[in-house]
């Protein structure tokens, strides 16, 4: 069974740098909290060498409900960044603009599961859409945030996901993050 | 401030830091406005039956 990538077929199977050069989603970190933590930070990093990076959670909150913002290179002025939320929950439909930058929002003791794709834009803009699912069963419902910056960045070396109080992300929140090279 | 814990991982050379930090409160956004579609079909359909759209 082959591979497909663009512009080229691995029909044997065999994946050698020289194929993998065409592009590559590789996984760079898996955080899975063994403890109740306000922030998860990815240091490290560069996006002008990665591209692009996506992060994959699932978020379990404690006693109390949360906004989960996102900051890059350790930026954490929340006036900073600017969000726009589209929410569907059955027919009810909502939108909202933030001066913060959302990614989700998790309700008391609350199970939100979502992956956020995060950029530099070719304008050196940091950007980032977020999707989540919120609730299971009958209650099942859907947002999406998308995050931006109001000033330039030269790269993007660090990610931080974080909750709006102390420690409000519980044990097993887990935090996958993946860089896609191309 | 408050106290709350950090959790800082180096993708380039694994290291995993959790430590203790100042913390600074951050605002808890409120949710969305929402509007019913239902309603709005029933808007649309009576605003329809009274010759304004």
């Amino acid at each position: 069974m082959g591979m497909a990538m663009p512009g080229t077929w691995i029909p044997d199977g065999s994946v050698t740098p020289a194929k993998l050069a065409e592009g590559t989603m590789r996984m760079v970190a898996n955080e899975v909290l063994t403890g109740a933590a306000t922030t998860v930070s990815f240091t490290g990093l560069s996006i002008d060498t990665s591209k692009h990076y996506i992060l994959v959670y699932d978020l379990k909150t404690g006693a109390a409900g949360a906004n989960i913002f996102i900051f890059v290179n350790a930026d954490t002025t929340v006036t900073n960044y600017y969000s726009q939320l589209i929410d569907c929950d059955a027919a009810v439909l909502g939108g909202n603009r933030y001066n913060s930058p959302m990614v989700a929002w998790v309700n008391a003791n609350g199970r939100e599961s979502g992956f956020a794709h995060i950029f530099l834009g070719v304008d050196d803009y940091f950007r980032c859409i977020a999707q989540n699912q919120r609730y299971t069963g009958a209650s099942v419902r859907v947002t999406q945030y998308a995050t931006c910056k109001t000033g330039t960045t030269a790269d993007i070396t660090q990610i931080d996901i974080t909750s709006s109080a102390a420690n409000h992300l519980v044990a097993g929140s887990r935090f996958t993050l993946y860089e896609v090279d191309y | 401030m408050v106290k709350g814990t950090k959790v800082t991982v180096n993708v380039k050379t694994g290291q995993r830091i959790e430590e203790e930090v100042d913390i600074t409160p951050m605002p808890m956004e409120p949710e969305a406005p929402k509007v019913d579609i239902k309603d709005l079909v029933k808007l649309v359909a009576y605003a329809k039956a009274q010759g304004w759209i």
